[in-house]
């Protein structure tokens, strides 16, 4: 992974985004991380972006979000956006592979938001 | 003793109130700014220094204003310290401007080219943007300096880098429109439109940033890709 492929994925990602949310949606970060944990992944930070559109577009997100993750060879466990507690705001989007210390507080949770920050949009329980 | 943009002098019963208290200087409350009638009447009612602060960003008449400043004194402010997450008034306010640049348009900034027409008020300006890089600084204060600015007004403002990253409003393309329109507007937006159809002529949005292919496109433009495409998937 290269800093231009990196700024391509960003640029082509946020218009994406445009098109499909009918807004300029400014992905003002995109970044990949790895963590003391063992968890690794990408998180983009979003600016303008809304639950409400995570509502109604969600199966056109997530094509959208698989087909970065897939770009920036990452398998995510789970993929969510992170929420500012108590608004309609998103945050970011993530997409993290989980290392096996944060897979269980992942599985434990219920529902789409298991906690007031977090809104799933795809999990992949082990088998 | 200099009173604060935050003491919200936007009336001259305010302004006597502080200058009675021994005020040498009155940073007059910026959401009045383009109320000129106001802005007369507080420069007849005291004697004290009057500054304008010319490049804030806020929303005009911005409903956080109080609760937003008010947190960041407990979040900056001395020990302790709240435990907080996320400044939810920076994500809203970006959210709202992102979603309407109109409302951009509408804030009280006052350009360059239109601090002579303010000279009847005062001759004090107050350049925000003060934890900015000093190159920021500069270019603000020359602008200023030389009342001219060929570039972007996102430039001069002072709000988040973010809209930056996202606009391109040309500074010289609002030429004449202090004086022409906002100077005597009314501020009933619903019924007058001026500053929505201005917004769809100058507000441009940078797409594939970062890359070779950044360029420009009108801020209506998002929209109509959006239509496009889904009206492509059969979504309309």
């Amino acid at each position: 992974m290269t800093t231009s492929q990196l700024l391509k994925n960003r640029a082509e990602f946020e218009e994406k985004l445009r098109k499909l949310i009918g807004r300029p949606i400014l992905l003002i970060e995109l970044d990949m991380f790895a963590l003391p944990c063992g968890c690794a992944g990408i998180t983009a930070n979003t600016r303008g972006l809304e639950v409400d559109d995570l509502e109604v577009f969600e199966p056109q997100l997530l094509l959208h979000l698989k087909e970065m993750a897939s770009n920036l060879e990452v398998k995510p466990t789970v993929t969510f956006a992170r929420l500012v507690p108590g608004s309609s705001i998103v945050a970011s989007l993530n997409w993290r592979t989980l290392c096996g210390r944060c897979y269980p507080e992942f599985a434990r949770g219920e529902g789409k938001t298991p906690r007031p920050d977090l809104y799933m949009l795809q999990f992949e329980r082990r088998k | 003793m200099v009173v604060s943009v935050l003491a919200f002098v936007d009336s001259p019963q305010k302004a006597e109130f502080y200058e009675e208290l021994g005020a040498d200087s009155i940073v007059i409350d910026s959401n009045v700014n383009r109320h000129f009638d106001v802005l007369y009447a507080i420069r007849d009612s005291v004697d004290c220094e009057l500054k304008l602060l010319v490049n804030e960003g806020c929303l005009y008449r911005c409903p956080f204003r109080y609760a937003h400043f008010n947190f960041f004194s407990h979040a900056f402010g001395p020990e302790p310290r709240p435990n907080v997450l996320d400044d939810y008034y920076y994500y809203k306010c970006l959210e709202l401007r992102i979603e309407n640049p109109e409302l951009i348009i509408k804030s009280p900034w006052i350009r360059p080219e239109d601090i002579k027409l303010y000279r009847e008020i005062t001759d004090v300006y107050k350049i925000g943007g003060r934890t900015h890089f000093v190159e920021w600084i500069l270019n603000c204060v020359d602008a200023y300096h030389n009342e001219s600015y060929d570039g972007n007004l996102m430039d001069l403002l002072d709000c988040p880098k973010d809209l930056k990253d996202l606009f391109y409003i040309s500074n010289k393309s609002l030429d004449g429109v202090l004086e022409k329109q906002w100077k005597n507007c009314r501020k009933v937006c619903n019924k007058c439109g001026y500053c929505r159809t201005l917004t769809k002529k100058v507000a441009q949005v940078y797409t594939r940033g970062g890359t070779e292919l950044e360029t420009l496109v009108p801020w209506e433009t998002v929209k109509h890709d959006h239509i496009t495409t889904f009206k492509k998937q059969g979504g309309i």
